[in-house]
């Protein structure tokens, strides 16, 4: 044994030796070669004569080969005449040929009718024939995607893979909310190895395909990264050009014009409230004004009468407002605010491939303009990726991407006086015109004082795009280098090692006289968030791929991975400004507050992965990966994650009738638990534990997939007082024996291929139980602490993914209809709490703290509060004409979820001409529509002024024609429903479900009595029920039009292909409500509790020339 | 090749595996998990002012009807709705007990005595959390609160033995302070309020003792808690337990413009300063006794300038009543029925410079508690001068001397009428409704008196006392939400039906019949 140890360990290090020789030889050792003959010929299907690409070509007996190009030609060069040629591709049966002294061989491969022809990429970049695999996947093409463009690339996933939802956020910069099987915490990969991205970094003309793995079961390879699957991404390499060098040029620019959703407002009455309004006599408004500060839209009618305004003059004499007329002179505000959005993208790559080396260059621009005035962003992006054959058995594969974007200003929408839908239509009315206000300063205090149309609350909202700038700049730097070595035929050997960076520097410039919430003094401020990761992988497998007996094949891979990762983050804010218009911290009025953040961490691995494959039909894979964290405490802190998965082509060993052509059953098992870490981060405030200094807006989160640090008790630091620092003591009781959460997926599946492989068909069963995860424990607070960190809490998730795709037609004379349609659903419950509890309260497990959870509820239960009814359904009023709302009670309104998601993609194509279009969209499912609420508060609601409370509406102005205000208003809405007599004893609420309990006790009549609108309006509103929306809409998402232009016409160019398309995006909203895009809200717990920008229809062209 | 693979594997696990220090990773780089005990007592300190003036729509201060909100939008008089429902957070344990905990571990830490202005200042701030949340709530765990056990369920004390330890710690403190202030102890820091001055707290100790054996006025019988003996010997021991002498000995929030901006302020003039309304419950109080403290807190009802009444007539000067609906509230207020709060003060700047601090516990109160300490018998003195006192001291405090003016102006400051001048202290004592009649009517003009001292300032103490005595009476009706009530007591937070079921139940059964009901009446109010 010593013996045979040894001498195989000598042959091993020579090996090793051969692989660094090479490196440093590099081209020397590679260019020396015998006299050889070249072949070359074409490679084309028996069945249509079309040509193959990717036929993989071998000199029987050697490692040397090459592959056939698009266009189905190779070119070899062969030692002598005597070699046999091995021809051979997947759903095809293989060919050997003898090469016999000629120099043109053209085979035409039979087609293997009992296989699928399609390989894709798995866990790690491993490639494998799709028949084999025993979980759900899906492969897009990037070709698909880059004609008619998103700003971000993975939006363009939308609607293509069963399972996955992506909610496209309308706002600039906005990170795509993708959704897998209900989970968001999603691994990224490039080339198969993680990257830490928020996916702006990804230039979409880089990408080959698109490959979601659907599960734990598929991605368990990644340990617990690959909890919830992953999003796997292939980039180009070299070029399949048979001259060997290629040259692309893809360029599309698309124009944001045409609103698909925003919001419905009424323009006949302006700011105030109970119908009066009056603007002050000074600069600010205040003095003898009234109703003119941080009003909501119930002022008087625009009738034309004269009123003091913003903008009426000042009689010099008097110092008094001249009364001017008000009229709806603002009413497209938003409309003239906001202009047409650009994107325009222009990728150029060269490419080159040899048989020793495989070269690509790519260099892209994205041009956002956005609808927002002064918004844009820019995206420049440089990729390079080589591969070299320094022999036939050893190869090089390497990779950059450089990605900067940068912006100097993009919007923030969030509710709040920083929002231009905030500023623009839920608290104004049309009374101003935004035109006039486009010299925001007032005279003489340039850089002080706005001038606006309300001086405590709104802003100018020129102001707000010119001078309220926040500025987003990050550089993405990922890449990789490998080297394989192929120790024998059926054994290789590869090092491999992998780098994500990046640098984000996020600025805010808050001018002076602005308003924003909790920044009442007004005295502009200057932060600076900067954050930065860096991330690195090495990995060393060995693989091995061998016939054991002709019928039984095993491949398969160990290796082991090094996760070496460092997060940073600073958070740097001025606490008010001296000099106005400064933007440095030096000039901070009080001094500034600083946070900031560090996050070291490692992780070592080690893992498997084999399959057993008896013949084509039967395979049995397994795949076990150990990780070993350094956030988790010592005997916690390894974690073994196995997976298993046995596919079957029955249609190979049972006969099916003619019309069915291939079936085969897959089903998988797999435990992936989770490391304690977070995908995302937000600021380094929050990072360490600390409030936000800000009262208002967005709370950047970035990508981060590191520890969240939860077994120690730490003390937090604050300055309370005086800037005097206090400490508190942590209020959730920290454990060192924490185990991370666990899901544990089961997944069944069938594909079937009808009428000769033309229609495809594939469905998946998943039953996912997640848990116990990490959970605060409710406890008494009387223990001194609000609850214990500790393992609870089990869900299980069931959900079905149907996939068809398939060409119903093709003709001869070159028509041909392809279709790809996709349905899923899921619906996740609690299977299970902690301390053996049936129920337990939202708060603790990360739903709503208003409710009691009990096992077998699902988790995406929607709660708010509903209106008392009378048995028969009609809404319980006061005795004063109020809504009855004491003592409300949440109760469950419906599911966040929708009930199903679906998409169908159609590509019709006729000789040159093709069609592709897209309808996607989503079914089921309820959320609170925080525009349709606000704009019905604030008075500005279409609806407001139509009807029952149109009617109400101009009888109380009419009541008051003269805008007096001291005059009480009239009360004349009379709610729908019923009402409590005087001597009706009043309703007793259940603290539980929230019903009347002594309702047989109440004396209820029509109500009668009116009550003012804006106060009945205010009532039900503080019903969730009022505002509840329906989630389901339909999109036509896409359309392309795509002319390829002949060959024939371009030759005489020198360019070789060419295509021209129309594209459209977003083109057809449908949906009950378009004051807001529910595109954009998908999660479990997600509604539309905020403000979000209008969406707009997106269309252009694109040009892809290839030379 | 087997052994190949498992040399391979062997040398890459190890190499994975040993490549960093997985001990130093584990740990948490970016928070402490030792301080010094001053930080603890900054942040214990601080808290103390939580629910203090212009606190919010259920605050303290509108919950005491001090100030009513008439605008829907921004917040209701509902007494239905948070502080006083199920919270999650409604104890204060965990945010202010568990660190005085801390504080005393940390203290060890640093090496201190036993004895040591720590955890003599922490035993004072016990007693004052507990007299707090029991005067909330009503029983609570306590002998087997704060063991830092993992899933605890602490059983409930009742009030009564709660009270008996508040007084226990009360006491404590006194007699440490007195050890450490005779043994020139001068290690006391953190201190935010008292300039680390271990003199000053010991007579804040011995009033806030005071406060809370007038809070047990309805147990005065009970031989346990010997209220009477307790408050007599206070009274009458000046030496052993000095108490606050002045409006300098104030333990009392100071605001700043830099870091503590006064909680109204120009900017939120123009936003809710027209959407708040004066209370009737307290112009009620001082229009009818012609007290010049309306004009320090109300601007003249615009309706009432209309009518013609000038800004100096009481008369022009009319609250709004918290029990009424929104709406009713909304429609009286565009029609200018109220007064406003006073901008000219409480909104002039962002550091309240023309405001008063807001007291935690101040002389006026203390001047009050012990009048009506001799009112109920309880020890002996002249109740007529402490009624007396406490009134100067809260006119003083709001900057009231004799003979001083204050201006009027209307609800945003943008316009002063003039002046009210020529303000006699001794005029307002000397009225015969002012004067200290004795007996039951006297006490109902202490309690009066104490209440409109407690104009923005003391936390809860406005409502606590009202709730004891009925005194003054409390506007209720539709507004007041809760089937139109004004509620009695706070629920007890959400998690201690779930996490601590078996005790909250006995607790809500001993004291309310099983329902924890926001109109249940605690043992001490019984």
């Amino acid at each position: 044994m010593q013996n045979t140890l040894r001498r195989k360990k000598g042959r091993l290090f020579p090996d090793l030796r051969v692989v660094l020789l090479v490196l440093l030889l590099g081209l020397m050792t590679a260019t020396s070669a015998l006299a050889q003959l070249a072949v070359a010929g074409r490679l084309t299907s028996g069945e249509d004569q079309k040509p193959i690409p990717g036929v993989n070509i071998l000199i029987k007996g050697t490692n040397t080969g090459t592959i056939t190009d698009a266009d189905g030609r190779y070119r070899l060069s062969v030692n002598s005449a005597e070699d046999i040629l091995v021809f051979s591709f997947v759903g095809f049966v293989s060919q050997e040929v003898a090469v016999g002294g000629r120099s043109t061989i053209d085979v035409a491969l039979e087609s293997d009718t009992k296989q699928l022809s399609e390989v894709v990429v798995t866990a790690l970049g491993v490639e494998k024939d799709v028949v084999k695999l025993g979980y759900a996947q899906q492969k897009v093409q990037g070709a698909d995607l880059v004609k008619a463009r998103e700003p971000n690339p993975l939006n363009s996933l939308v609607g293509k893979v069963a399972g996955l939802t992506v909610g496209t956020s309308s706002e600039m910069l906005g990170r795509p909310q993708l959704v897998l099987r209900g989970e968001t915490n999603l691994l990224i990969t490039v080339d198969g190895v993680p990257v830490v991205s928020d996916t702006w970094n990804i230039s979409p003309d880089d990408i080959e395909s698109y490959t979601v793995l659907k599960g734990p079961a598929a991605a368990a390879l990644y340990g617990s990264r690959g909890q919830n699957g992953a999003i796997m991404i292939t980039t180009k390499k070299g070029t399949k050009d048979k001259r060997g060098f290629s040259i692309d040029f893809n360029s599309s620019t698309m124009f944001d014009k045409g609103f698909l959703t925003i919001p419905k407002v009424q323009n006949e009455y302006g700011g105030g409230e109970y119908n009066t309004y009056r603007f002050g006599d000074d600069a600010l408004g205040q003095a003898g004004g009234w109703n003119q500060n941080d009003y909501d839209v119930w002022g008087p009618r625009l009738n034309g009468q004269l009123i003091s305004q913003y903008d009426s003059p000042i009689d010099p004499k008097t110092g008094i407002r001249t009364a001017t007329p008000y009229i709806p002179r603002g009413k497209d505000n938003l409309q003239k605010y906001l202009r047409t959005g650009i994107l325009s993208t222009n990728n150029i790559s060269i490419a080159s491939s040899t048989e020793k080396y495989d070269l690509r260059a790519s260099v892209s621009h994205t041009y956002q303009r956005g609808i927002v005035p002064n918004t844009d962003l820019n995206i420049n992006n440089f990729n390079i990726s080589l591969g070299y054959n320094f022999t036939p058995r050893l190869r090089l594969e390497s990779n950059l991407n450089y990605s900067r974007q940068y912006t100097d200003n993009i919007p923030d929408v969030n509710y709040g006086p920083n929002s231009m839908i905030y500023n623009i239509d839920v608290w104004s009315g049309a009374d101003w015109d935004i035109n006039s206000l486009r010299n925001y300063w007032q005279p003489g205090k340039v850089g002080v004082q706005q001038y606006n149309f309300e001086y405590i609350r709104y802003n100018n909202p020129w102001l707000s795009a010119h001078e309220w700038l926040r500025g987003h700049h990050k550089t993405d730097i990922y890449g990789y280098v490998s080297l394989k070595y192929k120790i024998t035929d059926w054994l290789s050997a590869a090092v491999r090692s992998q780098m994500t960076s990046w640098d984000v520097l996020r600025t805010e410039k808050f001018p002076f006289s602005t308003s924003a919430y909790g920044r009442d003094q007004k005295l502009g401020d200057y932060r600076e968030d900067r954050r930065s990761l860096f991330e690195n992988n090495t990995d060393i497998l060995l693989s091995i791929n061998k016939n054991i007996t002709p019928d039984f094949t095993v491949s398969g891979l160990v290796g082991g991975n090094l996760r070496t990762y460092l997060y940073n983050s600073s958070y740097v804010t001025t606490d008010y400004l001296n000099v106005p218009n400064v933007y440095n911290f030096g000039n901070s009025k009080n001094p500034v507050k600083a946070y900031n953040y560090t996050a070291p961490m490692q992780v070592g691995s080690g893992y498997y992965s084999f399959d057993f494959s008896y013949r084509h039909y039967l395979t049995l894979s397994t795949t076990g990966r150990v990780d070993k964290f350094s956030n988790l405490p010592k005997g916690y802190n390894v974690g073994f994650y196995p997976s298993v998965g046995l596919s079957t082509v029955v249609s190979d060993y049972v006969k099916f009738p003619e019309v069915i052509s291939f079936f085969k059953l897959r089903g998988s098992y797999a435990n992936v638990k989770n490391t304690n870490t977070s995908s995302t981060i937000g600021p380094a405030w929050q990072a360490s534990g600390y409030g936000n200094p800000l009262e208002y807006g967005d709370v950047y989160s970035s990508a981060y997939d590191g520890p969240n640090y939860s077994i120690t008790n730490p003390y937090k630091i604050s300055r309370p007082y005086n800037n005097q620092p206090a400490a508190y003591y942590t209020t959730q009781l920290a454990n060192s024996k924490i185990k991370t959460n666990s899901n544990a997926t089961t997944e069944v599946g069938a594909a079937m291929k009808f009428f000769n492989n033309r229609i495809g068909f594939d469905v998946t069963y998943f039953d996912a139980v997640r848990g116990p995860s990490i959970v605060r424990s409710q406890w008494s607070e009387a223990s001194g602490f609000t609850g214990g960190t500790i393992n609870g809490v089990k869900t299980e998730k069931k959900g079905w993914e149907v996939s068809i795709s398939g060409t119903p037609i093709k003709n001869a004379d070159g028509f041909s209809w392809n279709v790809l349609a996709n349905w899923s659903t899921y619906v996740e419950r609690y299977k299970e709490f902690y301390d053996g509890l049936s129920s337990v309260n939202g708060g603790y497990i990360g739903a709503d703290s208003r409710i009691t959870y009990n096992i077998g509820d699902r988790v995406d239960g929607n709660y708010g509060y509903k209106f008392f009814r009378d048995n028969s359904g009609n809404i319980i009023h006061k005795s004063n004409g109020d809504v009855y709302k004491d003592n409300r009670v949440a109760q469950k309104l419906g599911y966040y979820n929708p009930d199903w998601v679906w998409s169908v993609v159609n590509t019709v194509s006729y000789k040159n001409i093709s069609l592709n279009f897209q309808f996607d969209g989503r079914v089921g499912g309820v959320g609170q529509d925080n525009v349709y609420y606000k704009l019905l508060q604030g008075g500005r609601e279409i609806s407001t002024v139509q009807g029952a409370y149109g009617a109400a509406r101009l009888a109380e102005f009419n009541a008051n024609p003269n805008n007096d205000h001291n005059q009480a208003p009239a009360a004349t809405y009379v709610g729908q429903g019923v009402a409590l007599t005087v001597d009706s004893p009043l309703p007793t609420v259940d603290p539980i479900s929230g019903q009347i309990t002594n309702y047989s006790d109440l004396k209820l009549v029509t109500n009668s009595t009116p009550y003012t609108l804006q106060d009945y309006i205010g009532s039900e509103t503080k019903f969730d029920e009022r505002y509840l929306i329906s989630k389901t809409f339909v999109k036509l998402r896409q359309v392309t039009l795509t002319y390829t232009i002949p060959a024939a016409i371009l030759q005489r160019m020198g360019i070789r292909a060419a295509s021209v398309s129309l594209v459209g995006r977003n083109l057809l909203y449908f949906a009950k409500r378009k004051d807001i895009d529910w595109d954009m809200f998908i999660g479990t717990y997600t509604s539309a509790q905020d403000l979000r920008s209008p969406t707009l229809r997106r269309y252009g062209f694109n040009i892809n020339l290839t030379f | 090749m087997k052994s190949k693979t498992k040399i391979i594997v062997a040398a890459l696990v190890f190499f994975m595996l040993g490549c960093q220090n997985y001990d130093e990773l584990v740990k948490n780089p970016n928070l402490p998990t030792t301080v010094p005990p001053s930080l603890l007592l900054t942040g214990a300190l601080e808290y103390m002012n939580n629910e203090n003036a212009w606190n919010g729509k259920q605050g303290s201060q509108s919950a005491a009807q001090f100030y009513v909100s008439t605008y829907d939008y921004y917040g209701t008089n509902n007494y239905d709705q948070g502080p006083f429902t199920k919270t999650t957070n409604n104890f204060e344990y965990a945010v202010v007990l568990q660190n005085l905990v801390q504080m005393d571990i940390e203290a060890k830490n640093a090496g201190k005595p036993d004895l040591n202005p720590f955890q003599a200042i922490g035993k004072f701030l016990r007693g004052y959390y507990y007299n707090l949340m029991s005067q909330k709530m009503g029983d609570l765990p306590l002998s087997e609160a704060l063991l830092a056990q993992a899933g605890p369920e602490p059983k409930y004390d009742t009030q009564k033995e709660v009270y008996k330890q508040v007084l226990v710690w009360l006491d404590q403190a006194n007699s440490d302070m007195a050890q450490l202030i005779a043994a020139n102890d001068a290690s006391l820091t953190g201190d935010i309020y008292l300039g680390n001055d271990l003199k000053k707290w010991q007579k804040v100790v011995n009033s806030v003792t005071l406060r809370v054996l007038i809070s047990l006025s309805k147990k005065e019988a009970d031989t346990d808690l010997n209220i009477k003996q307790k408050f007599a010997a206070i009274v009458g021991n000046p030496v052993m337990y000095p108490v606050l002498s002045g409006l300098e000995d104030n333990l009392q929030y100071t605001f700043n413009a830099n870091y503590n901006p006064y909680p109204k302020n120009p900017t939120s003039l123009g936003r809710d300063g027209t959407r708040e309304n004066v209370g009737s419950t307290f112009l009620d109080l001082t229009t009818t006794l012609n007290d010049p403290r309306t004009f320090i807190v109300a601007t003249p009802a615009p309706s009432q300038l209309l009518a013609g009444k000038v800004f100096t007539d009481y008369t022009a000067y009319a609250g709004a009543p918290a029990g009424l609906s929104m709406s009713d509230l909304g429609v009286h207020a565009q029609g200018g029925d109220y007064s406003y709060i006073n901008a000219l003060r409480y909104s002039f700047d962002f550091a309240g410079s023309k405001a008063e601090p807001a007291i935690i516990i101040g002389y006026p109160e203390l001047c009050f508690n012990i009048a009506e300490g001799i009112n109920r018998g309880w020890a002996v003195g002249n109740a007529d001068t402490w009624y007396k006192s406490g009134i100067t001291a809260s006119m003083n405090f709001l900057g009231i001397t004799e003979g001083s003016s204050i201006p009027v102006g209307n609800l945003t400051g943008t316009t002063t009428y003039g002046s009210v001048s020529n303000i006699s202290i001794a005029a307002y004592l000397a009225q015969p409704s002012v004067q200290y009649q004795g007996g039951a009517p006297g006490l109902t003009q202490i309690l009066n008196q104490k209440y409109i001292a407690f104009w923005q300032n003391s936390n809860w103490e406005a409502f606590f006392n009202q709730r004891r005595t009925g005194v003054p009476t409390f506007s209720e009706g539709p507004g007041s939400g809760n089937g139109n009530k004004i509620a009695k007591r706070w629920q007890y937070p959400r998690a201690e039906a779930d996490a601590n079921t078996a005790n909250y139940n006995a607790a809500v059964q001993r004291q309310f019949s099983g329902a924890d009901d926001l109109n249940g009446v605690l043992w001490i109010n019984q």
